[in-house]
């Protein structure tokens, strides 16, 4: 095309791009998006399904309300009235359950269920007791013991118990659940009728929501209407709320204010480069391009059926840094063009360096579409998508928009381009230097394992939430889980009887918290039963003679112990587990679900070498076994990571390599390119090493694009040196500088992946920038490249 | 007795020696007594269930009744009073009958002491719970928080003796027996769990309604206790070590 554009084309095309923008933005108004973090782990793998297993195991969707009193105001009385009060107000859809210490209480039933189901749940060590209580000095101790209880107020309501239990033997049956209370690591005390701490200056009030954790809209009208509820109670009390909905809240406000911060910060500096480098209303153009492209990429991978994760969507700033650079690059060939050239055949001249750094920089994004996480599939489709838009929209409608008038841009600088040429094997041995020292900070990097501090929830409810559990004690929080699973019920019980006696073998039954101990399988309770009627068969008439032989000593009636007596025998047939018992219910909910995986039983325990030598010990179960915990999770997440990442980094670096080499075919410019891509990662874990910072998985993509960036750099730097387009190097500074404004505001942000993703990128392009434009000239002529230039 | 009577400077049983009554009481507490523990824990469970009753708003007299008894209580800060116990159980052969003395104050302080037929003493002190027997000469002493059964007792046991008309209407139906002296039947509301083992309590006020005269409960198994205040002391001074002392 030699001329300006005709009129109509460049309207039509305008028009044409304002339809796409249109609908790609209603494509997208339409989605929800994903706040979670699950899209950056990879699938299928092991660490996805224990933490899919965690999932399926957890309790969710409980809400804690942790109420807090000044005692100097709050009486007692006052507390537990207005606890009462505030139990009552929490009427709501959004909360199906209130418990409190009272509605968690089994009635007399529920506690006559267990009793009554002793013949089942007694087992053999049990006997030894038994048969000791049964001695005719026992049993007179025992009756002495009620005798006397009966002095004490409760005697008020304790004489039917005695009655019907007076030596306590199917009592044995509910000191398991004792227990289970015991072992999960939380100080509960009761009093008023609620969960209060031990100096009972603060209550804990448990609620169930139908509200899911990932549902925002909800989530927020929960945590609205509670904080509505808590604000109505009185002075001298403060409540405060511990949920997952909190997290998901509050990782969104956070990712939503840095993206607006970044996007404020990134605008305000490109800003200023527009006003202090163009002189030319038509450079806004330039910054038109990248919107233009994300939306329509945005859309594009939303319709591949993508739920757009905010955590992507966090980076867009940055991959409008990057998509802005071909706007730049064309911007300025039609700005240096000869005389009487066309904007057209400008831009042809510089097609072959800018494809070149598109597809290396494509090539790193296309690298993560092998990626086994859903979020880096959606993060390299978006990058390549937006940026092979914006590359076309720079090469082919820009140049129709800027027109024939002429461009005036400011002086770029000059001085800091070719300085070093005439100081060449200083540089390079003062680059050689920087490089070593940066490779060993880098060898000192960590690799982040901890999945958990990518969690960008605020500090502050961080920190309530430690306070809640240093206050009220950790419970499962950090304890392992043991799970087996089976489509039937009673083959995942008897799986997870089979776990239970394995602990108990080894001394740990005290440590290995599970159902097994309080509600074994089937089998197990029909052999219990068994030995119990075998057991009191030939005992029964004895003791009955005995309670009335030295009952009638102590003042006792005749009749005194009957209803123990007369029901002996009741409950020794085992059936299957009882359904629609409250209490029952409650206690084996953290224990027995069902789910995805059939009928799963979970066991807890504590991460102590002897509980981890028995599990490695565990005998193979007649069910699908797994254990999840904190050390296995980090150490799943660390090779996972890794192994992910390195995949990664091979696949993009052969994509950049592959691209480059196509185009470039210079082995030499592919060295530099190569040290361009190494001095580059060096210096990104350089910095991490001197903030301290670990790498995670937010910081590994970082790298990835890194490498992929740089090598823009270094393409156009190698094209210049080349002798084929000297402006480039003024590209080269205004596309750092336009992507460094994308990436540096990151360093403001205050969740951590979107912090962490900032300072490896700034790091790196810092790094890459400077080889690119010092290092790589003095390197060319070193290695030769520079007698090309002279035939150029 | 104001609660600037309770000297917060008296001398507790050494933490030492509380550490190894408290130790050695865990450790010999047999097998069956921490599991009833757990039990009569539940059953006072639906002592403070938060469900209303008109039966008390309803009934103008008795609205009043209580009103002036309440009104009453508010002078009282303290009481101490001599007690007779009896109970007719299908456990026991005869009637058990039982002589203490009850003492309370509104400073969260209660002691039951039984001196026939064997001296026994329950103490509640803030969240301790202390109890003795002279058969066994063991002082058990127990956090109220972590025993909530025995706390919960004490709360029932307070909710009557002080006329804490919010828990007893919050858990059962009121039901004017008489105006002169006055008596009021309490039954347990259908939702609390009381109803499985109370039957009904009637709280009978002296003659000058200025506080129990006795209460008398029938369990749901038929079982019946009274217990019948005498020489009742209306603010009396207690000496503040009489709260920390368990042991005769």
């Amino acid at each position: 095309m030699k001329g300006p554009a005709p009129f109509p084309l460049r309207w039509g095309l305008i028009a044409l791009l304002g339809v796409l923008l249109l609908a790609a933005g209603w494509t997208v108004s339409r989605v929800a998006f994903d706040d979670s973090l699950e899209s950056m782990i990879p699938e299928g793998g092991a660490l996805r399904s224990s933490l899919r297993l965690l999932n399926a195991a957890q309790i969710s969707g409980k809400v804690i309300v942790w109420v807090q009193r000044d005692p100097r105001q709050t009486p007692d009385d006052v507390f537990f009235q207005s606890l009462d009060n505030f139990a009552q107000s929490l009427s709501s859809p959004l909360i199906s359950r209130v418990i409190t210490a009272q509605n968690m209480f089994p009635s007399k039933e529920d506690l006559g269920f267990f009793m009554t189901s002793a013949p089942q749940l007694l087992r053999p060590a049990d006997y030894e007791i038994v048969e000791r209580k049964l001695t005719d000095e026992s049993i007179s101790n025992a009756l002495k013991n009620i005798r006397r209880e009966m002095l004490s107020p409760q005697s008020l309501v304790s004489a039917e118990i005695f009655r019907r239990d007076p030596l306590g033997v199917r009592a044995m049956a509910l000191k398991p659940l004792e227990r289970l209370g015991e072992a999960l690591g939380y100080q509960i005390a009761i009093q008023g009728g609620h969960f209060t701490s031990e100096d009972g200056s603060s209550a804990m009030i448990v609620l169930e929501t139908p509200a899911a954790i990932m549902d925002h809209a909800r989530s927020q009208a929960l945590l609205d209407f509670l904080n509505e509820r808590m604000r109505a109670l009185p002075s001298g009390m403060k409540a405060g709320v511990i949920c997952g909905h909190l997290h998901t809240l509050s990782n969104q406000a956070v990712i939503k204010r840095d993206i607006g911060v970044a996007g404020f910060m990134s605008a305000g500096a490109l800003l200023v480069l527009f006003f202090l480098l163009f002189r030319d209303l038509r450079a806004a153009l330039i910054f038109a391009i990248p919107p233009a492209c994300i939306l329509p990429a945005l859309a594009f991978v939303t319709l591949l059926g993508f739920t757009p994760a905010l955590i992507v969507i966090g980076l867009t700033g940055l991959i409008a840094g990057i998509a802005v650079d071909y706007g730049i690059h064309a911007f300025l060939a039609v700005a240096h063009r000869l005389e009487r050239e066309a904007p057209m055949a400008a831009i042809r001249r510089i097609r072959a360096p800018l494809l070149t750094s598109a597809a290396t920089t494509i090539a790193a994004f296309l690298a993560f579409m092998f990626s086994s996480a859903p979020g880096y599939r959606q993060l390299g489709l978006l990058a390549a998508a937006t940026l092979i838009l914006a590359l076309a929209l720079s090469l082919w409608l820009l140049p129709l928009l800027l027109g024939e008038r002429r461009i005036k841009t400011a002086a770029l600088a000059p001085n800091v381009f070719g300085w070093t040429a005439k100081k060449g094997p200083l540089v390079l041995v003062i680059f050689t230097v920087f490089f070593l020292a940066a490779l060993l900070l880098a060898s000192r990097v960590t690799v982040e394992s901890d999945f958990s501090r990518l969690d960008g929830t605020a500090p502050a409810i961080k920190q309530y939430e430690d306070d809640f559990f240093r206050q009220w004690g950790a419970g499962m929080k950090d304890m392992g889980i043991f799970a087996v699973w089976a489509p039937q019920l009673e083959d995942a019980l008897a799986a997870n009887d089979l776990a239970y006696a394995h602990m108990t073998d080894r001394g740990l039954s005290n440590a290995w918290q599970s159902w097994s101990a309080v509600w074994p399988s089937q089998a197990i309770r029909k052999n219990n039963a068994k030995r119990w009627t075998e057991f009191w068969s030939a005992r029964q008439e004895p003791l009955r003679d005995a309670f009335r032989r030295l009952g009638a000593a102590q003042g006792f009636s005749e009749t005194a112990f009957d209803p123990f007596m007369n029901s002996i025998f009741e409950g020794a047939e085992a059936g299957p587990a009882p359904q629609g018992r409250r209490f029952f219910d409650q206690l084996a909910a953290p224990y027995v679900r069902s789910n995805e995986y059939g009928h799963m039983a979970l066991s807890y325990f504590p991460e102590t070498p002897p509980v981890q030598a028995a599990l490695q010990n565990m005998p193979e179960l007649p069910a699908s076994s797994a254990v999840v915990s904190r050390s296995k999770l980090r150490e799943l997440f660390a090779s996972g990571m890794t192994r992910e990442i390195r995949r990664l980094a091979f696949l993009g670096l052969l994509g950049i390599a592959l691209a480059a080499g196509a185009i470039l075919r210079n082995l030499r410019a592919l060295l530099l390119l190569a040290i361009t891509a190494a001095g580059a990662i060096a210096g990104a874990l350089a910095l991490l090493a001197l903030t301290g910072q670990r790498l995670n998985a937010s910081g590994m993509m970082a790298l990835v694009l890194v490498i992929g960036l740089t090598l823009d750099y270094a393409v156009f730097k190698i094209e210049a040196l080349l002798g084929r387009q000297p402006f480039l190097e003024q590209g080269i500074l205004l596309s750092w500088l336009t992507t460094m404004a994308g990436a540096l505001p990151l360093l403001a942000a205050h969740h951590p992946a979107l912090f962490s993703f900032g300072l490896t990128l700034s790091g790196g392009l810092a790094c890459g920038f400077f080889i690119a434009l010092w290092v790589l000239e003095p390197a060319a002529r070193a290695l030769g490249l520079g007698k090309e230039k002279a035939h150029a | 007795m104001s609660q600037s009577l309770i000297d917060p400077a008296a001398p507790p049983e050494s933490t030492g020696l509380r550490r190894r009554l408290h130790s050695r009481v865990r450790k010999d507490a047999a097998f069956w007594l921490i599991s009833r523990r757990l039990m009569v824990l539940l059953i006072f469970t639906g002592l403070s269930v938060p469900s209303f009753s008109d039966g008390a708003s309803d009934n103008t007299d008795l609205s009043r009744a209580l009103a002036a008894w309440q009104e009453n209580l508010r002078q009282v800060t303290s009481v101490s009073s001599r007690f007779v116990q009896e109970k007719k159980m299908a456990l026991f052969r005869d009637t058990l009958r039982m002589e203490g003395r009850m003492t309370a104050d509104h400073a969260g302080h209660f002691a039951w002491e039984v001196f026939s037929p064997m001296r026994y003493k329950l103490l509640v002190n803030g969240d301790q719970i202390s109890q003795w027997d002279e058969e066994t000469d063991r002082v058990q002493v127990l956090s109220r928080g972590k025993n909530p059964v025995v706390g919960a007792i004490y709360e029932q046991m307070s909710a009557w003796l002080s006329g804490s008309f919010t828990t007893l209407t919050n858990t059962y139906n009121a039901r004017l027996l008489g105006s002169n002296p006055i008596a009021i039947e309490f039954s347990p509301l259908e939702s609390s769990a009381m109803r499985s083992y109370i039957h009904t309590i009637v709280l009978r006020l002296r003659d000058d309604a200025q506080y129990l005269s006795r209460i008398e409960i029938v369990d749901a198994s038929g079982d019946e206790t009274s217990i019948s205040f005498l020489d009742t002391q209306l603010n009396p001074v207690i000496d503040p070590a009489f709260w920390t002392r368990v042991r005769p």
